[in-house]
């Protein structure tokens, strides 16, 4: 039974459409993650989710209730801020027991479940400070602490880690995962890193220009991108993305640009076409008795212990990245024939931008 | 460079204050013929006798009535039409000068439209008679009960815009994002306002009412545009007091003393006042 679902949702700034048309369901206990870059319309839409903002068009329903018309305060939502936004004239205690102390509630009921949440995020110690003495991170746990207090029917994090640095960033993500794991609660966040998306995410939703490009499991989007900007924008390595033309030839097709030649099987367009090839950087073979799709210039190398990340320049001065096994070291300004991996080459339209092989 | 600061500092501050001392301790009216240098020294005589005065006290009080009225009204004028502008309504680019022009405009102007208002055949009894549908006609200025309403409504009409533009300023500054986060808690806008927006007002607040309460215990203008502290004494505020003995009488030696202890007792409220918002200011550093 879908929990959230956002039916056609629109919404428009002026001569900016932040959020255009967008269809979504989101089941109960899923951990969602709406990924897309700056003016992608994903904050416009998590607050059309708390309330904060009034969509021009569509509806919002929860289990099948009509949800577009409540205030915020009525939607018993759990959200936490990239500004955080902690009462900063309370303690971190009197922070905590707010929603429940707006309530009316029982006193000792109160003071109770703030114990236990104050544990369960390990801010046990911190209770009666106040907000400014405390770091960012511990500023995210009372702020996440706070929403938790009201026992929220649903979790909305609006970029809760951009202001920390990375290796908090990946301490407080596993932190919200290990919550999400206990809770079983919907979890939607919003981010721009996609690394953090492709970490936490049951699904990922990718955002651009207010339309949802692609939704599905991280994994599913990274080996099936249904576009060139999913492609490239979604990933740790983004795709490399070689301009070219694919000519019809007997059994598929060859690509060729920037110096490669590329047998296409299972693809056979009708005439020759103006296209895009995509490949991963891992999906890149360097040398070897097959290597015969183009040859490259290694034009830069790095060696990142695990793997070595090595940038090839190609005819007409494009540069791909491979990325190898660590044993892998050719010499810089070598000259290298390459392989790409059959069944991990992607065609795209070159003006639209859409898959078109596989 | 200093000097020429401390030049006029001397010329306007201190030595004035070193004279009203001197004055206050000597029996001083340029009346005698005398110069002040050789008056006679009486140490705390005008003190007393001012302490004494029925007249001097119920002065005193009454300014206090006064101001505590204003500043009450004001106060609850000004957060309220504060809170208004803070929200999302319309016309607030225009309501917002419109409703701080009060402010502008000198005590002349506003002690003078007030008495025409207010004055036997203006428009607030005809709007009164109307409303009664009998003919009123109260002489507000001389009418021993009422003639400190119309003092109280011009300083409240004049000075509302100074609280208004302090508590303004303050709850502008409430950050959106604690606001946010109390709406998705389900606080309603009454507990938003009292629970997060007005404890981060309390120090501005203070500031406001201390500033304002300045301005009104030297309320001056309007008593002597409208009632000229009559009828008989009965609307004669601290600073109209002085001005009576010191430039009717010639009393200056009296009034100085008077304007010291008014400044004693001024400092104290004041300071305690303000203690309380510093003291608050440490903790929460």
């Amino acid at each position: 039974m879908p929990g959230l679902v956002l039916n056609s949702i629109s919404k428009r700034y002026g001569d900016v459409q932040a959020v255009d048309d967008v269809n979504l369901q989101i089941e109960d206990g899923e951990f969602c993650v709406i990924v897309g870059p700056s003016g992608s319309g994903k904050t416009t839409l998590l607050n059309i989710i708390a309330g904060f903002t009034k969509p021009d068009a569509g509806e919002v329903t929860v289990d099948g209730k009509p949800f577009t018309h409540l205030s915020p305060q009525d939607r018993n939502i759990g959200m936490v801020f990239q500004d955080i936004g902690l009462f900063s004239h309370m303690t971190v205690r009197k922070n905590i027991s707010f929603g429940l102390e707006i309530k009316k509630s029982d006193k000792n009921d109160t003071d109770k479940r703030v114990e236990a949440i104050a544990d369960r995020l390990k801010i046990g110690k911190l209770l009666d400070k106040k907000p400014g003495l405390l770091s960012g991170g511990e500023a995210q746990r009372v702020a996440i602490s706070r929403t938790l207090i009201t026992d929220p029917s649903f979790f909305l994090f609006d970029e809760p880690l951009g202001n920390l640095d990375a290796n908090l960033r990946m301490e407080m993500l596993t932190e919200i995962k290990r919550l999400h794991l206990i809770l079983r609660k919907t979890f939607i966040y919003v981010t721009h890193d996609q690394e953090q998306a492709l970490s936490a995410a049951n699904r990922v939703i990718i955002m651009k220009d207010g339309k949802v490009l692609q939704e599905g499991p991280p994994r599913e989007i990274y080996n099936n991108p249904m576009s060139t900007f999913v492609a490239e924008f979604f990933g740790v390595s983004p795709m490399n993305m070689i301009h070219g033309t694919v000519l019809p030839e007997e059994g598929g097709s060859r690509f060729k640009g920037a110096g490669l030649n590329v047998k296409i099987k299972g693809y056979s367009p009708p005439e020759e076409a103006e296209v895009t090839l995509g490949v991963r950087p891992a999906d890149i073979i360097i040398g070897g008795p097959s290597a015969e799709d183009g040859t490259g210039t290694i034009s830069s190398l790095e060696l990142l212990g695990d793997k070595n990340q090595i940038y090839l320049t190609l005819e007409q001065e494009k540069t791909i990245s491979v990325i190898t096994a660590p044993k892998v070291r050719p010499g810089l300004e070598k000259r290298v024939k390459i392989k790409l991996k059959d069944n991990k080459i992607f065609l795209f339209d070159r003006d639209e931008g859409g898959r078109l092989h596989p | 460079m200093l000097l020429p600061t401390n030049i006029i500092l001397l010329f306007l501050i201190i030595i004035p204050t070193i004279l009203v001392i001197w004055f206050s301790l000597v029996n001083f009216q340029p009346t005698f013929g005398m110069s002040f240098w050789e008056a006679k020294f009486v140490l705390l005589n005008n003190y007393l006798k001012i302490i004494m005065d029925k007249e001097f006290v119920k002065a005193v009080i009454r300014t206090v009535y006064i101001s505590l009225i204003c500043l009450g009204v004001e106060f609850s004028i000004g957060l309220l039409i504060a809170s208004i502008l803070t929200g999302d309504i319309i016309g607030k680019k225009i309501l917002y000068p419109l409703l701080i022009i009060p402010i502008m405009i000198p005590p002349i102007v506003v002690g003078n439209n007030f008495w025409l208002i207010f004055s036997a055949n203006g428009p607030i009894n005809q709007i009164i008679s109307i409303i009664l549908n009998t003919e009123f006609k109260v002489s507000w200025f001389s009418h021993p009960q009422y003639a400190k309403i119309p003092i109280i409504l011009s300083e409240i009409w004049h000075w509302y815009p100074l609280t208004f533009l302090i508590l303004f300023s303050g709850l502008v500054n409430v950050p959106a994002s604690e606001v946010r986060a109390a709406k998705i808690l389900g606080a309603t806008e009454w507990q938003i306002f009292w629970r997060i927006k007005f404890p981060k007002l309390k120090g501005i607040i203070t500031i406001a009412l201390v500033i304002r309460m300045m301005e009104a215990l030297k309320v001056f203008d309007v008593v002597h545009l409208l009632t000229h502290g009559g009828p008989g004494t009965l609307t004669e505020t601290i600073s109209f007091y002085l001005f009576k003995y010191g430039f009717k009488y010639s009393r200056i030696s009296y009034i100085s003393a008077g304007a010291w202890i008014i400044l004693f007792i001024s400092l104290l409220g004041f300071s305690l006042a303000l203690r309380s918002v510093l003291v608050r200011r440490n903790k929460n550093a």
